[in-house]
């Protein structure tokens, strides 16, 4: 599902992407192109209307019919021009759904300075380049490229909510853990009552890829079941969330383990909850989401895809083999 | 249910015997034959219109060689035919759009939708097309396969060799294999190119060669591959992502390797939630086991 960074590889440094994306602005109004075609119909219009006035014979009669030719073939060299590009957009499209993320996002780049113009191919680059850059794990670049399709999205509306709810993830990774509250904070009203959706299951994984950050996990054993159905609109995508729950309960089958390894006056006695689930129990829990998690992924692209995945994730697949 | 018909609509007491409503646009041979009609119409009001407007001007020229009228109306006609085609193209087009979001949750709608647009002329033949691709699909939804079998034969037969054909050979392999007609299937899926696909379309042949594979028995061939079918089947609509998971699992089972079937079975229950068959042949017996 992701792609693993390879050593030799090194993407785009944030002042690079901050450069690209200035680089090149959407044309606001009619596009110029237009505006020359419009100029250049009235031109041939007025021309021959004074040709006829001075009495120019047959190049006055001739000249729209030549002037309508010219514009029908300049209008199909458009269209071509126009295919071409959009079926370059696209393929750039199939390389990042097929995880092919380091390839989508050169094909974008290399698109970017004659594709940018069009607002329509500008917020589809821009999607093509966020992916990729999430995939590789480059977050800071691909906050500023999520940030800069935000500014093309109407707000608000649902695109623009699942947008923020991706950002949220992302802002975990650039650890302003106060900015992903404020997000999901200001998502949860706008997200309705009806669970099973995406919008649900992007802000049920941006919640569990911040507690797999911070360690404030105590929610994620009560998740349960319900949790796949939730995360379900993601596709393979849940395996992200799975291996987030994964993370979540296994920091906290630790710091049970540790509690009760620890000699008896050390432990409050608000931690000797009998209702809560005993290390080894937290241990398997961990261990069912991060099967899951492989089901749906391969593991070590999903273990750089998590907080603290290269930590406690490695450790639960040698812990599962030694059970 | 035991051959019992489960009523859950109190006015199906009152017509017991009422059949489904019969479809707005004509079925069967009649369908393939106004699908072709309907193309060929455009293109002869394209070729009148193109030829209206050249003998108008030539009429205009003659007889008002000085006149700003005659200068003025070429490029006149030329606009506002143009501006007809495509206003009416434009809004034919969201029909299809608004038909395509609806055939969901409501097939007969969608197929009202679409029986507006191809009363509408003139419109660009793009449109017409897609129109008559999104009614094969409703069909198919309706358990009208045949139909959508003889509209996508129509359309082939006029796409000739040109880019939408091998949408059409998918359209028309996806009929054949819901009408239980393997060979036209077969057929339709041999003839697809092996290079050169969009990704929906491989998407799209991948799932229906594994449909066709499990329809005839040939699992072998179902689990060939299965991993590496797997991973792009994922991408997928859920449904038929599970759906083709669950096939491939079945395909691992029967030839003996329990622990991709296991994998793939997981892997589908997780993408689309548990199902009771998922669609696999009677007396398959695969189950996934609980994610």
């Amino acid at each position: 599902m992701t792609e693993a960074p390879a050593p030799s590889y090194r993407p785009p440094t944030v002042d690079e992407v901050e450069r690209l994306l200035s680089s090149r602005r959407p044309t606001p109004g009619v596009a110029p192109w237009a505006r020359w075609v419009v100029i250049a119909g009235v031109g041939v219009v007025v021309l021959s209307l004074l040709l006829s006035m001075i009495d120019a014979g047959e190049a006055a009669a001739l000249l729209p019919v030549a002037a309508v030719l010219i514009a029908a073939i300049g209008l199909r060299l458009r269209a071509n021009r126009e295919r071409a590009a959009h079926d370059a957009v696209n393929a750039a499209h199939e390389l990042s759904a097929l995880r092919r993320s380091r390839e989508a996002l050169a094909e974008a780049w290399r698109l970017w300075p004659s594709g940018a113009a069009s607002p329509s191919r500008r917020r589809q680059l821009l999607a093509i380049m966020a992916q990729s850059l999430e995939e590789i794990g480059a977050w800071e670049q691909a906050l500023r490229v999520l940030d800069e399709l935000l500014e093309t999205l109407p707000a608000p509306s649902p695109p623009e909510l699942m947008l923020r709810l991706r950002r949220a993830s992302v802002l975990v990774w650039t650890e302003q853990l106060t900015d992903v509250d404020d997000e999901l904070r200001s998502a949860r009203p706008r997200l309705g009552a009806e669970r099973a959706n995406l919008g649900w299951a992007l802000y049920r994984q941006a919640e569990l890829l911040r507690d797999a950050a911070t360690g404030h996990a105590d929610r994620v054993e009560a998740l349960g079941a319900p949790l796949i159905e939730e995360l379900r609109p993601l596709g393979v995508d849940a395996a992200v969330g799975y291996a987030a729950a994964a993370v979540c309960l296994a920091r906290l089958a630790d710091a049970d383990q540790k509690r009760q390894d620890a000699p008896a006056p050390a432990r409050p006695s608000a931690m000797l909850d009998p209702d809560r689930p005993a290390a080894e129990r937290l241990w398997a829990m961990a261990r069912d989401w991060w099967r899951r998690a492989c089901d749906l992924a391969p593991e070590a692209p999903l273990v750089a895809r998590v907080p603290q995945g290269d930590r406690w994730l490695p450790g639960l697949a040698s812990r599962e083999a030694a059970a | 249910m035991n051959g019992q018909t489960l009523r859950v609509d109190p006015s199906d007491d009152a017509r017991p015997d009422a059949a489904p409503p019969e479809p707005t646009w004509p079925c069967g041979d009649v369908a393939a034959r106004r699908v072709s009609a309907s193309l060929g119409f455009d293109r002869v009001i394209y070729q009148l219109l193109g030829a209206s407007i050249v003998a108008m001007a030539f009429v205009l020229v003659v007889s008002f060689p000085q006149s700003w009228l005659a200068v003025a109306a070429i490029p006149a006609m030329v606009i506002g035919v143009w501006l007809v085609v495509s206003t009416v193209s434009t809004r034919a087009a969201r029909r299809v759009a608004l038909a395509a979001g609806l055939a969901e949750a409501d097939a007969e709608a969608a197929e009202r939708e679409l029986a507006v647009v191809f009363r509408q002329r003139p419109l660009v033949a793009w449109v017409r097309r897609r129109a008559f691709e999104r009614l094969a699909r409703v069909r198919i939804q309706r358990g009208r396969p045949d139909d959508a079998a003889q509209i996508a034969w129509a359309l082939l037969a006029k796409a000739g060799a040109g880019p939408k054909r091998p949408t059409l050979l998918l359209l028309l392999a996806e009929a054949r294999l819901s009408a239980g007609d393997t060979l036209g299937a077969y057929r339709a899926l041999g003839a697809m190119p092996r290079q050169g696909l969009a990704l929906p379309d491989r998407l799209r042949q991948l799932a229906l060669e594994v449909r066709y594979e499990a329809a005839i028995g040939r699992w072998d061939r179902v689990a060939y591959q299965a991993r590496e079918r797997a991973s792009l089947a994922e991408l997928l609509a859920p449904d038929e992502a599970a759906a083709t998971h669950a096939l491939l699992s079945e395909g691992a089972r029967r030839c003996g390797a329990d622990d991709l079937a296991r994998w793939l079975a997981r892997r589908a229950e997780l993408l689309a939630g548990p199902r009771p068959t998922w669609g696999l042949p009677a007396g398959s017996g695969g189950q996934p086991e609980p994610v």
